[in-house]
Formats: structure tokens, C-alpha cells, sequence
């Protein structure tokens, strides 16, 4: 059931009295938000990055070496950092033809038990990513193009992601079942 | 365990959790997590996040988002609005102009937008009211814009397109080029249904008004001004591909800045509007790549595990003879698509059937103008049909949604036959990328 603040009434003020799974999910909501919010202007960067890269080969014929590549990893982390806004905002699809008619305490019920399969996909990124990454970090692994930058970063971003999406996961979890304050701050 | 045995608990525990209602996404990724571990080991998670890895550094895969943005500039510029009047003003004239307009709407805007919702949005907004306003029957009014609005799927720029030219392995531009017929044969087929019955069912649409009658030609002309920035920016982005001068990627990041320019054109510019279509942009891309990561992986364990060859021997072998598997797959969408969305049959499905027909002896740029088409049937089908959805979340409160769904039955008549056309007379897709420059 949910925490009952200590004194009646401060439910509504956002701002004291909030009990640890509020203050939680709404840290969660925020980071999220505001890194989806932030990377998505990603794609002004990929916007420019190609024209500058269309304008050097089409009219002076000089192709760059790290056009492609920087927009291609820069738009890849940008969207997979961002599952965990997207998830926040709930906007992953899912099949909702029988989950819908469900009465909610059954939906909480289901939702334990979805999250346990949640829990071993994002939870195998983040651990055998990092693992993979760490790797690559340390053989200073390469792309192989002749610009060839160092791939880390790029690889470190799985694990990164799949933890944004597991904190998010837990905290619409803990909003569903009641436990926190079921209106969402993310924006 | 035998691969048969596996097939079918792959397929109960994915549909078990599908059911439960774990995002697609997740759910993919989690069956994949539970077989690899089961059949490999914990090495086989290295399989899954090797995927994820591989998928990031696709090109192609960058033209998604560069698509969705430059549809999502268009629609803070209100170019769908603009294009409406000056649908309506030339196609006015007849008996159930409004309705025929929106078909002409949709298809022009459907050259810029590659997935459906925001047409069908704003045709909710913008021309339902007009036509039920003027006494247009409900099953005219709803069905057409439904039907329409699923056209920005199968005219270039679609990101279904890509999507699947990115899971069969084949050409997105040959893919775009080779969509343009069939989606032209489809608006057609929609506005002769519309002209047609309008004149048998009078009752259907009233006669046009005197004002819609008496505009004069110089206003005509001066609406069309508003169309020429957009329609240049449509045609650059398909020109460029047909010619092979640019890949999609970069035809998309150009059409990105030719829809700004359109943006500043009609002094809708501003800091705010393309902050709003970035982020709309991040929220369907996140929501489309973590789709991508999860069935990549769930496909590429099942097919380690021999399923896939499994499957694709059964059909191989089916006693119905090569065009028959083509109709046993068509069959097949058209029943998943009842349930599940798009992007989620093609990631599951294409990878084991686009190999079995090519093997067969079909083009796969075909195949993907067959999925796409059978994909506007998904849209509007009942009980899920996305399109009704988009469409109710805009309409006045007398029209439920059993209406709208009860308005798109002659629609998906003829997208049925359509489909039917094109499998029959392959050429109407495959004849204009035959022409293109390689």
C-alpha cells in the first residue's frame, strides 16, 4: 500500500515531506528527462554534421574520414541512452489487448512478474556489456576505418543505457504498485 | 531438445510475455536473454549485446531518425494544413471533394513523412469537421481519412522501407522507387471508390456550396504558392535516390534542412518548433531502435539454434508450389497484424521469410512493397487498427470508435485487392525501379 507521509496533506507539495520511493522516482524521472530532452537535440548535430559532409564530397569533392562515423555513433548513443526517457513517458510499444481489461490489482501482480523479465534483458546488458567494454578499454580497440577512433565509448554506452532503463523500470514499478506517488514528473 | 520442441516453447513464452504486457522491446530482448542462457550458456549473452553493438554502427540506420525529423519540422510547419486548402479549393468542385481532398492530402504528404499518426491527426483536426459540418455521411468522412493516413507507409520517404530494406538486406532506394506505383494505384483506387459512390449515394455528400464553386482561379493559383517549398523538398529527397546521386542517409539530412527552409518559409520558424520536433523525433526513434536491439537478438539466437532453417525448410517444402508460400506469408501478416504493430512483424518475420522466397526465386524488393501494403491493411483493421486510434484521439465525442472501424470496411476492400494487383502483376512495383540509374 502506498507510504502515508508522516502529516496529511503534503502528498501535494512536491517539495517536503515526500517518503524515499517518491524522492526516488522522481530523481529517476528527472535524470531521465532531462538526458532524453538533451540528447535529442542530437539530431541537429547528425542534421549538420551530414550536410557539411554532402557539401564537402558533392561540391568540392573531398569526402571527410570522420563524418560518418561520428554522426552514426553519435546518433546511436544519443537513442539508445534515451530508452529510459522513452520509458518514462511510456512510450515503448507493448501489446495491451488483454493487460488493459485487467483490474489493477491484477495489473501490479503482472507488472512483478514482467519486470522479472525486464530485469534479466536490461540486467545481461549492463553486466556483459560492461564486461565487453571494459575490454575493449583496455586493448584500446579500434573501428578499422582509416580514421579509426577508439570504440569504448561508444561500447560503454550499453551498460549506461540499460541502467537508465532498469532505474526507470523500477521506478514506474514502485508507482504502479502504489508505493510512490503515481503522477509521473517526467517531462 | 529437439528444434522443434524449442520453436514451439520459444514461441509460447514469447506470447506469454507479450500477453503479460512487457513492452515489445523488452520482451524480445528478455526471451533471447532466458534461450541463451538455457541453450549456450552465459556466453551466449556476448551473442546478444554483439547485436546491439552491430546494430549501432549501421548508416542506414541513422536515416530513421533523420526521416522522422524531417517529418516532424513539416508538421510544426503546418504543412499539412496548407496542403488541405489548397486540396480542397481544386477538388471542391465535385460531389465529395472534401473527402477526395483528403486522399490527395494525405498522398502528397505521405511524400514526406514516412510513418502514419501525424497525418491523421491533423486530418482529424482540419478536414473532419469541414466535411461533417457540410453533411458528409460519418462512414465517408472517418473512412478516408484512415485509409489515407496509412499511404505515408508505402510512398517514399517510409521508415518501413528502411526498416525492412535494413532486415532483408536490400536496397532502400530500389525499396522507395519501387513503392511509388502501388501507392499512387492505391490513392486512385481510393478517390475513384469515393467519386463513385458519392454519385450512386447522393445522400453520401452534398453538392458542392456556391462559395466552393465560385472561387476563382487566381486564388487557386495563389494557394498552390504554399505547396511549392514542401513539394520541392519531397521531390529532392526522391529525386536524389532515384538517380542514385545520394544515399538515404544523406537524402534525409537534406531533407531535413529543405524542411526547415519550409519551416522559415511560412514564418513558423523558431528555436522552440524544432526543439518540439527533435524530441518527438527521440521519443519514436528510442522506442523503434530498442524494438530493433531486442528482436535482432531474439532472431539471432533462435537462428543459432537452428529454428530459422527450420522454418524455412517447412515452407520450402510446402506442397503449394512457390506462389502459394507467397499467399501462406501474406496470410500470415494480415493475422499478426490484427495484434501486433508493424515494426514488430517485419523484425520478427522478415529475417525467416525474405530469405525462403528469394530462395524461390522472387525479388525481395517486391516483397517488401507486398509487406507494406499489407501493412495498410493492419492499420485499419479491427480491433487494433493504430490508424482508428490516431484518429479517435481527435474526433468530436458523438463518434466512438466502433464508427470509425465500422467506416473502413470498403478501404480495406480495396487494399485487398490492391494487394491482389500487385501480386498478381508484379511489374507495377517492380517496373519503376527498373528504370533507375544503378
Amino acid at each position: 500500500m502506498a507510504q502515508e507521509p508522516a502529516a496529511g496533506g503534503q502528498r501535494n507539495d512536491p517539495s517536503a515531506g515526500l517518503g524515499w520511493a517518491d524522492r526516488f522516482c522522481d530523481l529517476v524521472d528527472r535524470a531521465n528527462s532531462g538526458l532524453g530532452r538533451a540528447l535529442a537535440l542530437s539530431i541537429v548535430v547528425v542534421t549538420l554534421v551530414v550536410l557539411y559532409e554532402v557539401i564537402s564530397r558533392g561540391v568540392f569533392g573531398q569526402a571527410t574520414t570522420w563524418a560518418s562515423e561520428t554522426t552514426i555513433y553519435l546518433s546511436a548513443c544519443a537513442y539508445l541512452l534515451s530508452g529510459g526517457y522513452a520509458l518514462a513517458h511510456r512510450r515503448h510499444v507493448r501489446i495491451d489487448l488483454l493487460y488493459d481489461r485487467l483490474a489493477p490489482a491484477t495489473r501490479v501482480k503482472l507488472d512483478v512478474f514482467t519486470f522479472l523479465f525486464f530485469f534479466i534483458y536490461v540486467g545481461a546488458l549492463v553486466w556483459v556489456g560492461t564486461t565487453l567494454a571494459w575490454g575493449s578499454f583496455l586493448e584500446a580497440e579500434g573501428t578499422g576505418t582509416p580514421w579509426n577512433p577508439r570504440i569504448w565509448p561508444v561500447k560503454f554506452a550499453i551498460p549506461l543505457a540499460a541502467l537508465l532503463l532498469l532505474l526507470q523500470g523500477v521506478a514506474n514499478l514502485l508507482r504502479d504498485a502504489g508505493i510512490a506517488n503515481a503522477a509521473s514528473r517526467a517531462s | 531438445m529437439s528444434i522443434e520442441l524449442l520453436s514451439v516453447l520459444f514461441v509460447a513464452v514469447f506470447v506469454v510475455i507479450l500477453l503479460t504486457g512487457l513492452p515489445l522491446a523488452f520482451a524480445t530482448g528478455s526471451v533471447a536473454v532466458f534461450f541463451a542462457v538455457v541453450l549456450f550458456g552465459l556466453p551466449g549473452l556476448t551473442l546478444i549485446v554483439g547485436r546491439v553493438f552491430t546494430l549501432m554502427g549501421n548508416y542506414v540506420l541513422l536515416s530513421v531518425p533523420l526521416f522522422i525529423f524531417m517529418a516532424c519540422v513539416l508538421e510544426q510547419a503546418g504543412i499539412a494544413e496548407a496542403i488541405f486548402r489548397a486540396a480542397h479549393v481544386w477538388a471542391g468542385r465535385i460531389r465529395g471533394g472534401l473527402a477526395v481532398a483528403v486522399i490527395i492530402s494525405c498522398a502528397l504528404m505521405a511524400a514526406m513523412v514516412g510513418v502514419i499518426g501525424a497525418e491523421i491527426v491533423t486530418m482529424g483536426v482540419v478536414a473532419l469537421p469541414a466535411m461533417l459540418s457540410r453533411g458528409y455521411k460519418k462512414e465517408l468522412a472517418l473512412g478516408c481519412i484512415c485509409a489515407g493516413g496509412g499511404l505515408a507507409t508505402l510512398i517514399p520517404p517510409s521508415v518501413v522501407f528502411i526498416m525492412y530494406g535494413l532486415t532483408a538486406g536490400v536496397s532502400i532506394g530500389q525499396l522507395y522507387v519501387a513503392g511509388v506505383v502501388p501507392g499512387l494505384m492505391l490513392a486512385a483506387m481510393y478517390i475513384v471508390y469515393i467519386v463513385v459512390r458519392c454519385k450512386f449515394r447522393p445522400d453520401f455528400a452534398p453538392a458542392a456550396s456556391e462559395a466552393e464553386l465560385s472561387i476563382s482561379l487566381r486564388e487557386k493559383v495563389v494557394l498552390l504558392k504554399e505547396l511549392i517549398l514542401p513539394g520541392l523538398v519531397a521531390f529532392s529527397v526522391l529525386g536524389s535516390l532515384y538517380l542514385g546521386w545520394a544515399t538515404p542517409t544523406e537524402a534525409a539530412g537534406v531533407g531535413v534542412v529543405g524542411a526547415v527552409f519550409a519551416m522559415g518559409w511560412n514564418g513558423k520558424l523558431s528555436w522552440a518548433k524544432l526543439r518540439k520536433a527533435a524530441q518527438d523525433t527521440a521519443k519514436v526513434t528510442v522506442m523503434l531502435y530498442w524494438l530493433f536491439f531486442g528482436s535482432s537478438a531474439l532472431i539471432g539466437v533462435y537462428t543459432l539454434a537452428g529454428g530459422t532453417k527450420l522454418i524455412q525448410d517447412v515452407l520450402t517444402n510446402l506442397p503449394v508450389g512457390p506462389i502459394g508460400v507467397v499467399l501462406l506469408i501474406q496470410m500470415i501478416w494480415i493475422v499478426l497484424g490484427c495484434f501486433i504493430d508493424w515494426i514488430g512483424i517485419l523484425l520478427l518475420t522478415a529475417p525467416i521469410f525474405v530469405p525462403v522466397v528469394v530462395a524461390l526465386g522472387f525479388d525481395p524488393v517486391w516483397m517488401g512493397v507486398l509487406f507494406c501494403m499489407n501493412m495498410q491493411i493492419s492499420y485499419i483493421s479491427p480491433p487494433f487498427g493504430p490508424a482508428a486510434f490516431y484518429l479517435r484521439g481527435v474526433t468530436p465525442p458523438g463518434i466512438t470508435l466502433v464508427d470509425i472501424f465500422r467506416s473502413v470496411w470498403p478501404y480495406l476492400g480495396l487494399q485487398v485487392v490492391a494487394l491482389g494487383l500487385v501480386i498478381a502483376f508484379p511489374q507495377i512495383a517492380l517496373w519503376l525501379p527498373s528504370t533507375m540509374t544503378r
